[in-house]
């Protein structure tokens, strides 16, 4: 058992003027499922190819039990790594494949052929172990790369967009093993992926990144229902959280199209921290935009009348596509047993008052953030 | 008004492409063919003079050009030195090829750009214009007043043709190189391979096609050239000439001159060349046209 601490880590490429990377924090603790999550160019891969001895780190200290390995070699650092590609040697059979890394640390030949043998009846290739790589699908050469990795007991895992070449489905499945491994294994796993609905599910503890910087670090439930900010608070969810900015005055929200009565709750949090009479941005996920009698009926305060511009069917429940003066878009999920909702109907809608949150307007930070994590 | 495109029922006008491309790959054929054809026709024909040539032998002789050939001249002589020459060239540039295509497709250092552009800038000078200066590095490094002048010039040959060699097959070779991804590198360091692991256990193996490609290149260099090695050994003795400087011999004298007998030669000396395209043709066409390697 092992554990990590990256200490203040940056990355600046030689021929760059900015920091890929800026200042990484982030502790591990043993046997943690950690995902890098953040939108395309974030550096959530620059970090862990850092972590991988692939890329150097331009500043802060990378720790692996207690000793600082910044300039120990990738081989030697005792990882396992899967690649968005994964880099299968296209000239060696699956079984060479897997057991390359064996062969490598020199074990015994008998030793190699029992585990290789093991890994791929674990990930049903036993019958594919003399086929070169090309004659496999996409979903073996991923499980092919995933059993090069699990095959060996490292300190540490590292995957980078493992699944973002496979179709929804098989996604779904090889979601489920990686998850069944990672527990059997017990090692730390770092997992790079810009889904976040594989963040959200895989995930012990997620850190979203933007810009080379990290937004927040908590646990899936923590990013959803206490966002740190804007970024956070749209990134995660789908549909992402719908953002108004807006005028805060005496327990009243009010944005061009409508105008709303805040919780007790959130008005004294609000009050309190001095934003009676500014300007905010609301943030409301779809899930708290309800419609119906019943509805109006819990929350009298806040609801109001607007236009469906588009209807997304999705099986069990319909997105509800809202034009919000001046050019935002707000979405609401009915469920089933609510009303349906034909385009360009008039229709009244209801938000739930009590799953609200605040951001200031300039800073974009949750204004709830502070009081709800002292929770 | 409804308007019906119908199709054009003249069987020419409508596969006038395809009969254009038939057309130009004949007449390509042709052209490539029939000196060929003629080459090996007038080997079996004994016969003094060309105008008297004909296409179809017309004193047909399996045997007697090439007896001419190994009792009267030194051709077995020719033959074994120029292909020592080229496998020797061969294995020597085959070898800085591949490491030197590598190395720049995988290592990123100071004067990198300026190497591989000075690599690309030596193939703009055409390598006659150097021959006076060849000439005269050789008589001054002593080659031609040392005992054994033939073996010297040979090696000296083989220095050139080796550089020769590498310059260009160097951005070939890297070029394969770097359509290997680099993330089988990676994974491989990550496994636990050193550079050398990486470079002989993994690259090697992918760029074979390629290597097979510059290797045959090299080989088939210096068995076509014919100004470089008649300037170095032109004072020299018969046995210790080139196949193609020694069969220009042979045609050389307006008066003396046996087409059949040179012909006959060229036959023979275009044998190993042809076995070697026809034993790696896969692997010439695969490596000259793609890069095709997935991971």
């Amino acid at each position: 058992m092992s554990k990590i601490s990256l200490r203040n880590i940056s990355k600046k490429y030689p021929n760059s003027s900015n920091y890929s990377v800026r200042d990484f924090n982030l502790d591990i603790k043993e046997g943690e499922f950690i995902v890098l999550v953040g939108p395309s160019g974030c550096g959530k891969s620059t970090t862990l190819r850092m972590i991988a001895g692939l890329e150097d780190i331009t500043e802060g200290e990378f720790i692996l039990d207690d000793e600082v390995v910044n300039n120990v070699s990738s081989k030697d650092r005792d990882i396992a790594m899967v690649f968005q590609s994964y880099a299968l040697y296209p000239h060696m059979s699956v079984r060479e494949n897997i057991g390359y890394g064996l062969k490598l640390r020199n074990y015994p030949a008998a030793t190699t052929k029992k585990q290789v043998d093991d890994i791929s009846k674990d990930l049903f290739l036993t019958q594919y172990l003399e086929r070169k790589p090309k004659e496999l699908s996409g979903g073996q050469r991923q499980r092919v790369a995933l059993g090069r990795a699990m095959v060996r007991t490292p300190k540490l895992y590292l995957m980078d967009e493992p699944l973002s070449n496979l179709d929804a489905k098989l996604r779904t499945t090889t979601r489920t093993e990686i998850s069944r491994m990672h527990r059997d294994k017990g090692a730390i796993t770092i997992y790079v992926t810009h889904d976040q609905v594989e963040a959200m599910t895989m995930a012990d503890r997620i850190v979203l990144m933007s810009m080379g910087e990290v937004q927040q670090i908590g646990t899936p439930k923590e990013l959803f229902t206490n966002p740190k900010n804007c970024f956070v608070a749209t990134f995660m969810g789908m549909p992402s959280m719908n953002l108004i900015e807006g005028m805060y005055q005496a327990g009243k929200f009010s944005c061009h199209s409508f105008t709303i009565a805040v919780s007790e709750s959130d008005r004294k949090i609000l009050d309190d921290a001095g934003y009676d009479g500014k300007l905010i941005f609301l943030g409301a996920r779809s899930s708290a935009i309800r419609s119906g009698k019943k509805h109006e009926l819990s929350f009298p305060d806040s609801c109001f009348e607007t236009t469906a511009m588009n209807v997304e069917y999705l099986g069990d429940s319909v997105n509800i596509f809202f034009d919000a003066e001046p050019m935002n878009l707000f979405v609401g999920t009915l469920g089933t047993g609510e009303r349906q909702v034909n385009i360009d109907e008039k229709v009244t809608l209801v938000i739930d008052n009590t799953k609200l949150h605040f951001f200031d307007s300039e800073t974009e930070e949750s204004i709830k953030y502070n009081v709800k994590a002292k929770n | 008004m409804h308007k019906t495109k119908t199709l054009n029922r003249n069987f020419i006008v409508r596969n006038m492409g395809t009969i254009m491309s038939y057309l130009f790959l004949i007449v390509m054929a042709i052209v490539i063919i029939y000196p060929i054809l003629l080459t090996i026709m007038s080997a079996f024909n004994v016969s003094n003079s060309l105008y008297s040539t004909s296409f179809f032998p017309e004193n047909f002789s399996f045997t007697e050009n090439f007896t001419y050939l190994f009792n009267n001249t030194a051709y077995l002589s020719w033959y074994t030195n120029t292909f020592l020459l080229s496998i020797v060239t061969m294995v020597l540039s085959t070898i800085i090829v591949v490491i030197s295509g590598f190395v720049y497709s995988r290592y990123r250092y100071q004067s990198r750009k300026s190497a591989l552009m000075s690599l690309l800038l030596i193939q703009i000078v055409p390598s006659g214009s150097g021959l006076i200066a060849l000439y005269a590095m050789a008589s001054s490094i002593g080659i031609y007043s040392s005992n054994n002048t033939t073996l010297y010039t040979y090696v000296f040959m083989t220095l050139i043709y080796t550089a020769g060699g590498t310059t260009m097959n160097t951005l070939l070779m890297k070029g394969y190189y770097d359509s290997i991804p680099r993330d089988l590198d990676e994974s491989a360091k990550i496994d636990g391979a050193t550079q050398l692991q990486i470079f002989t256990e993994i690259l090697l193996p992918l760029v074979k096609p390629m290597i097979v490609v510059v290797a045959i290149f090299c080989f088939l260099g210096p068995i076509g050239d014919i100004i470089m090695p008649k300037f170095l050994i032109a004072s020299m003795s018969s046995d210790a000439k080139t196949l193609a400087v020694g069969l220009m011999g042979l045609i050389n004298d307006i008066k003396d001159s046996n087409y059949n007998v040179f012909a006959a030669g060229a036959v023979l000396a275009a044998i190993p060349p042809v076995l070697v395209f026809y034993k790696f043709q896969d692997y010439i066409v695969g490596g000259l046209t793609s890069g095709g390697v997935k991971g």
